[in-house]
């Protein structure tokens, strides 16, 4: 990817079991430095997701790396971001706790 | 799992997407324009920029279609909202398709 380009990247989720499960997945960026230049305009992450029993489904990410990546010079040496996600179980009434977002 | 070199280092704190979740794709409807972009990619080295033309059509895609009915029976929801192209970095080809338009008349 270039700075500053969207670019689309796909993520694929199976539920293996018999039941429907409600998930709510949450993102990791590495190197940490590097995440303050990642951002996301869209993604299936934060809200819940319900996947039924043996359903696979794709799941996008719309992003961009802000293009002052470019110009800073801790990031010379990265030429490699890893995003990460975790799929977490829902529970009744759980919220991640993110101050600000809705 | 504390170790005593953490002097100062922030614990990554994950930002919310601008334009929210994309709802899923139950129904698998644009998943041939997934497939597209992935050939896409697989032919080009993973060169993003070699596939945007790809990843438009696949969110056009999305603009254009809508999911199941939301939970308790809401109405169905788009599968993504209705968003100019341009607004999404697709300015660059969105310009070049109206110049191609402008041409042929």
């Amino acid at each position: 990817v270039v700075p500053g380009e969207t670019a689309l990247a796909f993520y694929k989720a199976k539920n293996p079991t018999d039941k429907p499960i409600i998930g709510i997945s949450t993102y990791n960026v590495i190197p940490f430095e590097a995440g303050q230049y990642f951002n996301k305009i869209q993604c299936f992450c934060f809200e819940e997701q319900r996947l039924n029993p043996q359903e696979e489904v794709d799941m996008p990410v719309f992003f961009y790396i802000d293009p002052e990546f470019a110009e800073d010079p801790k990031m010379a040496n990265v030429n490699l971001i890893t995003l990460s996600y975790t799929f977490f179980e829902a529970k009744e009434g759980q919220k991640f706790p993110l101050p600000g977002y809705q | 799992m504390s170790t005593a070199m953490n002097f100062g280092s922030k614990s990554f704190k994950p930002r919310p997407p601008d334009k929210g979740a994309f709802p899923l794709d139950h129904f698998g409807e644009c998943s041939a324009f997934k497939e597209s972009f992935m050939d896409c990619l697989r032919d080009n080295g993973y060169e993003s920029g070699a596939c945007r033309q790809r990843a438009m059509a696949y969110l056009q895609c999305r603009m254009d279609r809508q999911g199941p009915a939301g939970r308790g029976g809401r109405s169905p929801v788009q599968l993504m909202a209705n968003e100019p192209l341009e607004k999404l970095g697709f300015k660059d080809i969105m310009d070049e398709k109206a110049e191609a338009k402008a041409e042929k008349l």
